[in-house]
């Protein structure tokens, strides 16, 4: 009887470790051959959006060509003109490939956050996996307004409230890193953010920008894809259309 | 009060007001430009926002579904109006074009079925039948159902 059972067990593990290989081949073939990875050695990653994990990958197909609305080359302009590399010299842009290792590591970590800036009705067209949609007309509110205030709440700022005379005395000296501290506001947690929009010719995430650097969120924790949507779709990368 | 201060302005030029007048006058100022500014700033972007609006009308949803590795258009904006609502303007033309650029596969099944089917399936449309429903119903039809 004991036998049995510890055959029955061993038969059991041989087969769950031949299905685990079989699969683990099945994706290695998946992924072999005339395969397009996102980067070399990168075949594809995952992120969460909307409680759903999602594979983010390139299309696969050779003959994939951009049509419809972002692979026209002229929109009128202004206001749709060409956006320089920064939006503030304070302010990093950042390519495809450094927006995989965001969602790779601060993204999954909770302690970045990719935000969609544009208005609601562009996001509901269908937007990159992982984002948030931030409107800039939200990001571009005064600090008293209530939007911004919980815009600021969900990255990550905290309201100072009181400063008490010797922290205050501190920071005045220089004993304490007021880096990412304003007089109201402390930014020291905040999360870093990867700010998009439409892409190169899109003036929404710019703004977004600049609206969060006026409430003194630290340029240091922005990032600016600048690249945006229409890149993204041009690399044949997933894309969501959100429920 | 911004008048107020053009006011006192004029007369601190015409009179010579004491010197420590001004920097009340430059704080007034300020004041005043500063509400000027904070006035039209919905106004700053609300031409940006109707240009906005507009231009979105034109963007296909889109999913890439990377899993798959296929890109998923819906309809065009000036295509796909509200379900139940008559599209008058749109040809059967038009919607098979429409059918051929954004759903291949459907459009292929579409072809294959007789004449009085593609004619229903367009009244449908035309109707303001959803998408989804068209594909359904193209579907049923060459499954003879």
């Amino acid at each position: 009887m004991m036998v049995s059972i510890k055959r029955a067990a061993v038969t059991v593990m041989l087969s769950l470790g031949l299905a685990t290989s079989q699969a683990i081949a099945e994706d290695e073939v998946a992924v072999g051959g005339d395969f397009i990875p996102l980067v070399k050695d990168k075949p594809y990653l995952h992120v969460i959006h909307e409680g759903r994990s999602i594979k983010v990958q390139r299309v696969q197909d050779p003959d994939y060509e951009l049509k419809g609305y972002f692979a026209k080359t002229a929109r009128k302009c202004p206001p749709f003109c060409i956006q320089p590399i920064v939006p503030s010299p304070d302010v990093d842009a950042i390519g495809e490939v450094e927006l995989f290792d965001f969602m790779e590591t601060e993204l999954r970590d909770g302690t970045g956050v990719l935000i969609d800036a544009r208005t609601p009705s562009w996001h509901q067209k269908g937007t990159i996996p992982g984002s948030i949609n931030l409107p800039f007309t939200q990001l571009s509110k005064s600090i008293e307004d209530p939007e911004m205030l919980e815009a600021l709440e969900v990255l990550g700022a905290k309201e100072r409230g009181e400063v008490g005379f010797f922290e205050k005395l501190l920071e005045d000296w220089g004993w304490t890193d007021t880096t990412h501290l304003t007089e109201n506001w402390d930014f020291r947690q905040a999360k870093n953010v990867v700010v998009w929009c439409n892409g190169p010719a899109c003036g929404q995430s710019p703004r977004a920008i600049r609206g969060l650097m006026d409430v003194g969120y630290p340029g240091d924790k922005i990032k600016y894809y600048r690249g945006g949507m229409q890149m993204w779709q041009l690399w044949g990368l997933t894309t969501v259309v959100p429920r | 009060m911004c008048r107020n201060f053009r006011t006192q302005r004029r007369h601190a030029g015409l009179k010579g007001f004491p010197a420590s007048f001004l920097p009340k006058s430059r704080k007034l100022a300020a004041l005043c430009l500063g509400g000027l500014v904070l006035s039209s700033a919905p106004t700053l972007y609300a031409d940006y926002l109707s240009d906005l609006d507009a231009e979105v009308k034109k963007v296909e949803a889109r999913q890439i579904d990377g899993e798959s590795g296929t890109s998923t258009i819906e309809a065009p904006a000036e295509l796909s109006t509200e379900d139940g609502q008559r599209r008058e303007g749109v040809s059967r033309d038009a919607f098979e074009g429409l059918l051929k650029e954004n759903y291949l596969g459907t459009f292929g099944f579409y072809k294959k079925l007789p004449e009085r089917s593609r004619q229903e399936i367009y009244i449908d449309y035309r109707d303001g039948a959803p998408m989804s429903e068209v594909r359904k119903k193209i579907i049923d039809r060459l499954l003879q159902r």
